[in-house]
């Protein structure tokens, strides 16, 4: 019989999911600088639905979570360039050197153009994973493992200590990692098509800088310098140039990696810290285990002698 | 059938991990259980009982003992202190059915939902040998002399003044030293304290023998001061909030920047409707059954 | 990010005909200095000087072979010219000055005369006609058919600018002789909106351009714009 052990009914876990859902809630702004164009975002998001189990093969299993957002604004500014006409160089016999010709510019001064469209009801995701709940003896005496498979992902460093750890080890993990849909992607490319297109005036003459501009879309992606799809350009922003979207990754992928512990504690444990001059009390803690069934998870440690 | 079958959370202690963790704070804070004077910093060997300790206290050259006062003698004009020493030497916990220490007599068989305590304690007190008295005697006489007709002090008091305030203590030789066994019975129960919003897991003393002291009258003087010790001193020290048994929600949703727009609690499962009895003491463990409560 | 409003520059899609001896926006002359020497520069907005200079043109490998004149940039002062004001431009032998407008609606000449020993001699005064070894610029904004006219060679062409079916580049400019008896070097040329023609004079020449069929674009959305009537009060009611 362990000498501590402490359980926690799947019942417990099922209302700390709910509680959890409607009490957490991220919002987050940023805003950089990409040279040519400004780009930023103001987001508010909050969990619902799903589902959270405790499964007999001692796995937890959370289902079909659904990330919603409240404010998913994307804010774009773009400095036009000149739109001009003209220019080029003629070729001219030799010696004489070759004539560049003046540019005469569609638009006096850059113009600039700014959209923040709010994408939250067109952006959803699903968040479903299942892991075993393990506690592992982290023994600082024993030399690292090399290669370190751990070292890239590791969110804080090894102790140098002994520690007991307790992770979540990732069986299924299926984040959806903000996969704009195409209806997002056409969102903002309307959104700007739009902005560009107020900036032209309408008649013959939009229809002739459009076609000086080889057309929004394309003068979109040349202004983003954006090779293929929108969509994708935007996925990247957010998840790569913002890093927005790695929180999601952070809590889920790093949460429930085997490397990242969600759960440490030292091992002697201090029961006493030093005080006036004296030495902790330490006390050595022995056979941490956690286990999960289909009722409750049970977590257990014994006092070493 | 689940630990949780009747409640929300469940958490329990076995009385040998409790007596594991009393040992290891014995032995690496030793200052909490012994008490001597000044004197025995120098001659350890000579307290009534070698205390054990761990490695590291030695190595980190803490105190085996708290430093205390000598025991003045009473009523000599000259301030004479005499060494001295209190000693913790074991400390064990026993929940039912019991079954780590045999309790004496008078407590009986340990009743239900019921723990008993052990603790053998050692009182060690100098006696100065008389060819000590011999030297001393004249100086004393002649002090008592000197001090006729000037105010008196009580006899069980030094007398103040700066000159005099440091007593005269004799190199002790040996200690005269007794010891005593205490056994006590108690039980958990939950409660409210004043100032407090949540629930508190309180020590209860039920009963109380003190074994081999006599006289008798003695006997029961001092066990009724250690009661009012226990009762009134420590075990109202031992209370546990019940949040601190299982985990601080509150605290820790408060570290993951969660600002809760509900009131979460914790609550001991009703009894008996939820449990027989809670906290339950049996099995040799202490268990508690805590609800989790939420309120919007 | 400061937002910033755009304005329109608007003659560039209006100006539908175009005159060496009246440089308007989207012309260019460009003169080459051939010789080294000191000159005389006059620009006139309509029959007033605006801007006056000394080109020195040196051998110097260093100095400019272009030097860009944005007319509509001179003259900006209230006046109206740049009175008093006495600019030089430093050319190496043989290099070119060109002389364009980017916007408004003002009509441009330019005269240079070089500075002799004896008397001054008028290298060019665009007014009457571009000399040989110049070229004249113009970039057509507008789709349509254009008819251009060279009145001292008494010779047609025609110039199609055509909208363009994909994506292209309006910096590709295109070439026409004019030989020495006044001919353009060929009767048709075709360029892309915003694309310029070049016409460079084997003899003195004085070039005209008229969109005679616009596109289809065009008169489509002429048609399309609508029609407001201004009637004026009935004074006998």
């Amino acid at each position: 019989m362990a000498h501590f052990t402490l359980a926690v009914s799947e019942r417990t876990f099922q209302r700390s999911f709910d509680l959890l859902k409607r009490n957490l809630t991220f919002a987050q702004a940023d805003q950089t600088s990409f040279g040519i164009f400004v780009a930023g975002y103001d987001v508010r998001a909050h969990l619902e639905g799903g589902t959270i189990d405790l499964r007999a093969d001692n796995t937890i299993s959370v289902k079909e979570l659904d990330i919603r957002w409240d404010r998913l604004r994307f804010m774009l500014g773009i400095n036009i360039p000149e739109i001009c006409v003209g220019g080029g160089c003629i070729n001219m016999p030799w010696p004489i050197p070759d004539i560049c010709l003046p540019r005469v510019c569609v638009f006096s001064g850059n113009p600039d153009v700014s959209i923040s469209p709010d994408l939250a009801a067109f952006v959803a995701q699903e968040v479903s994973f299942t892991g075993s709940v393990v506690a592992r003896y982290f023994d600082a005496s024993l030399p690292v493992p090399s290669p370190d498979p751990c070292a890239p992902i590791r969110l804080e460093p090894l102790p140098s200590h002994n520690q007991w750890h307790i992770h979540i080890d990732p069986q299924t993990i299926d984040v959806d990692l903000f996969d704009f849909p195409d209806i997002a992607g056409n969102l903002i490319e309307n959104a700007l098509s739009n902005a560009i297109r107020a900036i032209i005036p309408g008649g013959f003459v939009r229809d002739i800088i459009l076609a000086i501009i080889g057309g929004i879309a394309d003068f979109i992606r040349f202004l983003l310098d954006i090779p293929d799809e929108i969509d994708e350009w935007l996925s990247d922003l957010f998840n790569v140039s913002f890093g927005l979207l790695d929180f999601i990754g952070t809590l889920i992928l790093d949460f429930f990696s085997s490397c990242n512990p969600i759960y440490r504690i030292d091992d002697p444990f201090e029961l006493l810290p030093a005080r006036d001059g004296l030495i902790p009390v330490r006390i050595p803690l022995r056979d941490l285990s956690v286990r999960v069934n289909d009722v409750e998870m049970v977590a257990e440690v014994n006092i070493g002698g | 059938m689940a630990f949780t079958d009747r409640c929300d959370i469940f958490g329990s202690v076995h009385e040998e991990g409790i007596n594991r963790i009393v040992r290891h704070v014995m032995q690496q804070r030793p200052s909490l259980f012994n008490y001597a004077t000044a004197f025995f910093l120098q001659r350890p060997e000579l307290l009534c009982e070698r205390i054990k300790v761990a490695p590291e206290v030695l190595r980190a050259r803490d105190p085996l003992f708290s430093v205390e006062d000598p025991i003045p003698v009473l009523g000599s004009p000259v301030p004479l202190g005499l060494n001295w020493c209190l000693q913790f030497t074991d400390l064990q916990i026993d929940f039912h059915p019991g079954n780590v220490f045999d309790l004496p007599q008078e407590l009986g068989k340990l009743p239900a939902q019921r723990l008993a305590l052990y603790m053998r304690g050692c009182f060690g007190l100098d006696c100065l040998p008389e060819r000590f008295i011999r030297e001393l005697l004249p100086r004393v006489e002649a002090e008592a002399v000197a001090q006729r007709g000037k105010e008196t002090f009580g006899i069980a008091a030094f007398p103040q003044g700066d000159k005099l305030a440091e007593p005269i203590v004799f190199p002790t030789q040996k200690l005269l030293c007794f010891c005593v066994k205490l056994f006590a019975v108690l039980h958990f129960e939950w409660g409210t304290i004043p100032g407090s919003p949540q629930m508190w897991l309180k020590v209860r003393l039920d009963g109380l023998e003190l074994v081999d002291l006599g006289p008798a009258p003695l006997e029961e003087m001092v066990e009724c001061y250690i009661k009012m010790v226990l009762q009134l001193g420590i075990l109202p020290r031992l209370s546990v909030p019940i949040e601190a048994m299982v985990l601080n929600i509150t605290e820790l949703m408060r570290k993951q920047g969660l600002s809760i727009g509900e009131t979460i609690t914790l609550q001991p499962t009703p009894v008996p409707a939820g449990v027989p009895n809670n906290p339950a003491v049996e099995d040799d463990q202490l268990k508690a059954f805590v609800n989790l409560v939420v309120e919007v | 990010m400061t937002t910033q409003k755009a304005v329109l520059n608007r003659p560039v899609f209006t100006q539908r005909a175009f005159d060496s001896s009246a440089l308007t926006v989207l012309t260019t002359l460009i003169h080459r200095f051939a010789e080294v020497g000191a000159y005389d520069l006059f620009i006139r907005r309509g029959e007033r000087v605006v801007h006056r200079a000394t080109v020195n043109v040196v051998r110097e490998a260093n100095a400019a072979h272009q030097i860009d004149v944005d007319m509509a940039s001179l003259g900006t002062e209230p006046k109206g010219c740049d009175c008093g004001k006495h600019a030089e431009y430093t050319l190496r032998e043989g290099g070119v000055m060109c002389f364009f407008v980017s916007r408004g609606t003002s009509r441009y000449s330019v005269v240079i005369e070089q500075i002799g020993a004896k008397e001054k001699k008028t290298l060019l005064d665009s007014a009457k006609s571009i000399p040989a070894g110049d070229l004249f610029a113009v970039t057509l904004v507008l789709p349509g058919a254009y008819r251009a006219v060279n009145t001292e060679g008494n010779a047609k062409m025609l110039v199609e600018v055509s909208m363009p079916a994909e994506r292209y580049r309006v910096d590709q400019p295109t070439l026409v002789e004019i030989g020495r008896t006044g001919r353009f070097g060929t009767r048709r040329a075709s360029i892309q909106l915003g694309q310029t023609v070049v016409f460079r004079c084997g003899a003195e020449a004085r070039i005209q351009l008229e969109l005679v069929k616009p596109h289809d674009i065009i008169q489509k959305r002429e048609q399309e714009k609508p029609r407001f009537t201004v009637r004026k009060p009935d004074k006998n009611k």
